[in-house]
């Protein structure tokens, strides 16, 4: 559906994309996942052909963008960073003029925009002018225009930035919804709307693809060994210390009042050891919980980990 | 298609905001003023024309003046009228919007320039009922009516195409008009120097040619020439193509 190979682009003398490639399947739900300025909306423009790369080149269902770009555009929906809207249109006229110009007509025009307006929620605002609409419902306008024509793919940039928590969560729903009806990027900065609603995430980090992997098997990867408390009665100090050269164990933090938090090496489960060296030295073991790390953290541990060019997943939080 | 969807957008756009009532509105306003200034000047003066038998075309003392202060009001009119078409959507991100769509830039050009197309001639349309008014007391030469009409129009397409060009190149609606009346403000002047330097030479024939007044003017007087409308016609393609250049130039820059 759309592929991508190659991109490179810089500002000036400032390169903001390394040799950018990726392909998306069709029916898929991709997430393209990057701080700030990793070069995540520039990629989005490059790939609507708003924007020429300096190298490498983009196809939507086989049509390159600049080169065919009618014949591409007309496969796409886009929705850029900042919802494009115009204050002084009404909902309505702004879904009119926006079948227009995909050059849709009479009695499929009108379904087309009746299943948007519902798909959307956006029947009791269609007369209000846009001006006088909440973020939420800017944001619902715009999608709806992205997907008015039923494009096989729609590009996302950034759906629920400065949105409320309610209205983020409407957006996500409707993005979720759309799995099954088009193939779609999304673009955020954001970790909980890549697991609420993607199948597959691209991260991207100072204009370079540092990973490309089905959700489950990032958090997997990123996650690298597993993460558990210890809650023990007695003396913490010295089990913390021993802790720490237990073979598998990566990490280990004192977390206050008989509390420790043990991070394990990649394919290693140190549990059992810890129990009986817990026990061996005479404390009384009350619990050892799990913890899952936050993909926050995860996140975080990602994009500091190529900064610094470390590339072992596993091992990243060790002496940290 | 195309063209038209964008067309009908802008003079919603146009129409909906007091934008263009108050433009078109102060204009007629003005140029009402000057028709009865003329008025005043013929009644003060036509008894003593009949008296001395001094030959005096109607159209000419009432009308003439009117046109020919609208040709110089379009140096603010024009700019003001479309510095929004594009700056406006540079500024708020939605000519990427437009630009996601599969419509080529030059229908995005075309549609914008004909929406302020409309707008100039509401003005021109309304300016219609003082030759018809004049035409309840007397006799109007219509073909001199009409003759300004064309100049007017092929100027005001003209200074309509270069603002919109001025429109294209920023996203400041403020610098994209003054942009456009320097521009407009150039044309105006480039034969005052053709004056200074004379006929016989050859700058001041080649500046004489590209002077906007040399080619407009003859309008106002009834003359309507061919190599004056090929000469409005074609800088009006240039200017639209320019636009269009403009647009597809912004790929490839940030």
């Amino acid at each position: 559906m759309l592929e991508v190979r190659g991109l490179c682009k810089s500002y000036g003398s400032r390169q903001v994309l390394f040799d950018v490639s990726f392909s998306v399947k069709e029916g898929e739900v991709v997430g393209f996942l990057g701080p700030n300025g990793a070069g995540k909306t520039t990629t989005m423009r490059i790939i609507c052909g708003l924007m020429a790369p300096d190298r490498g080149y983009a196809r939507i269902g086989g049509f390159d963008v600049l080169e065919e770009p009618r014949r591409a555009r007309a496969l796409l929906g886009y929705l850029p960073e900042n919802p494009p809207i115009y204050e002084e249109l009404t909902v309505r006229e702004y879904l009119e003029m926006a079948s227009q110009l995909r050059g849709l007509r009479g009695p499929s025009r009108r379904r087309a925009m009746e299943e948007a307006i519902s798909y959307c929620g956006l029947e009791g605002v269609l007369d209000r002018l846009m001006m006088n609409l909440s973020r939420g419902y800017r944001q619902r306008a715009a999608l709806a225009q992205a997907i008015l024509h039923s494009p096989p793919l729609l590009v996302l940039d950034e759906p629920t930035l400065g949105l409320d928590a309610v209205q983020m969560a409407e957006v996500r729903s409707l993005i979720k919804g759309l799995k099954g009806r088009a193939t779609v990027i999304l673009s955020t900065h954001i970790l909980q709307e890549v697991s609420a609603t993607c199948d597959r995430v691209l991260v991207i980090n100072r204009g370079s693809i540092v990973a490309d992997d089905p959700y489950e098997v990032l958090e997997e990867r990123l996650r690298g060994g597993i993460a558990f408390s210890v809650k023990v009665q007695g003396e913490v100090g010295p089990f913390a210390e021993r802790l720490g050269s237990l073979e598998g164990v990566a990490r280990v933090e004192l977390r206050g009042e008989g509390e420790v938090l043990v991070q394990s090496r990649a394919g290693f489960d140190p549990r059992p050891e810890v129990a009986s060296l817990a026990v061996g030295m005479g404390l009384k073991l009350y619990e050892m919980t799990p913890v899952r790390m936050s993909l926050e953290e995860v996140f975080l541990k990602l994009v500091s980990e190529e900064v610094r060019g470390d590339g072992d997943m596993g091992h990243s939080q060790e002496g940290a | 298609m195309g063209i038209w969807a964008i067309a009908r957008k802008e003079l919603k756009t146009y129409f909906l905001s007091p934008l263009a009532h108050v433009m078109v509105g102060a204009t007629l306003l003005l140029l009402g003023y000057l028709y009865l200034t003329s008025a005043a000047f013929y009644m003060v003066n036509a008894p003593q024309w009949s008296a001395y038998n001094v030959p005096v075309n109607p159209t000419r003392v009432l009308l003439q003046p009117v046109y020919k202060n609208l040709a110089f009001l379009l140096l603010f009119l024009a700019p003001l009228l479309s510095m929004r078409l594009f700056a406006s959507e540079r500024a708020s991100g939605t000519l990427d919007f437009l630009m996601s769509f599969p419509v080529d830039e030059i229908s995005l050009v075309l549609g914008k320039y004909l929406s302020s197309l409309v707008v100039y001639l509401v003005v021109l349309i309304s300016l219609l009922s003082m030759p018809l008014y004049t035409s309840l007391g007397g006799v109007v030469d219509w073909g001199l009516v009409l003759s300004c009409n064309l100049g007017l129009l092929l100027q005001g397409g003209l200074f309509l195409a270069l603002g919109l060009l001025g429109s294209a190149l920023s996203r400041s609606q403020m610098t994209a008009s003054v942009m456009s009346f320097g521009l407009l403000f150039m044309l105006w002047v480039v034969g005052f120097m053709a004056q200074a330097l004379g006929d016989v030479s050859f700058w001041g024939r080649v500046l004489t040619q590209a002077s906007l007044y040399y080619h407009a003017d003859p309008f106002f007087d009834g003359v309507v020439s061919l190599r004056s409308t090929v000469y409005f016609l074609s800088l009006t393609a240039m200017a639209l193509y320019l636009c269009v250049l403009v647009l597809r130039l912004r790929r490839w820059s940030w």
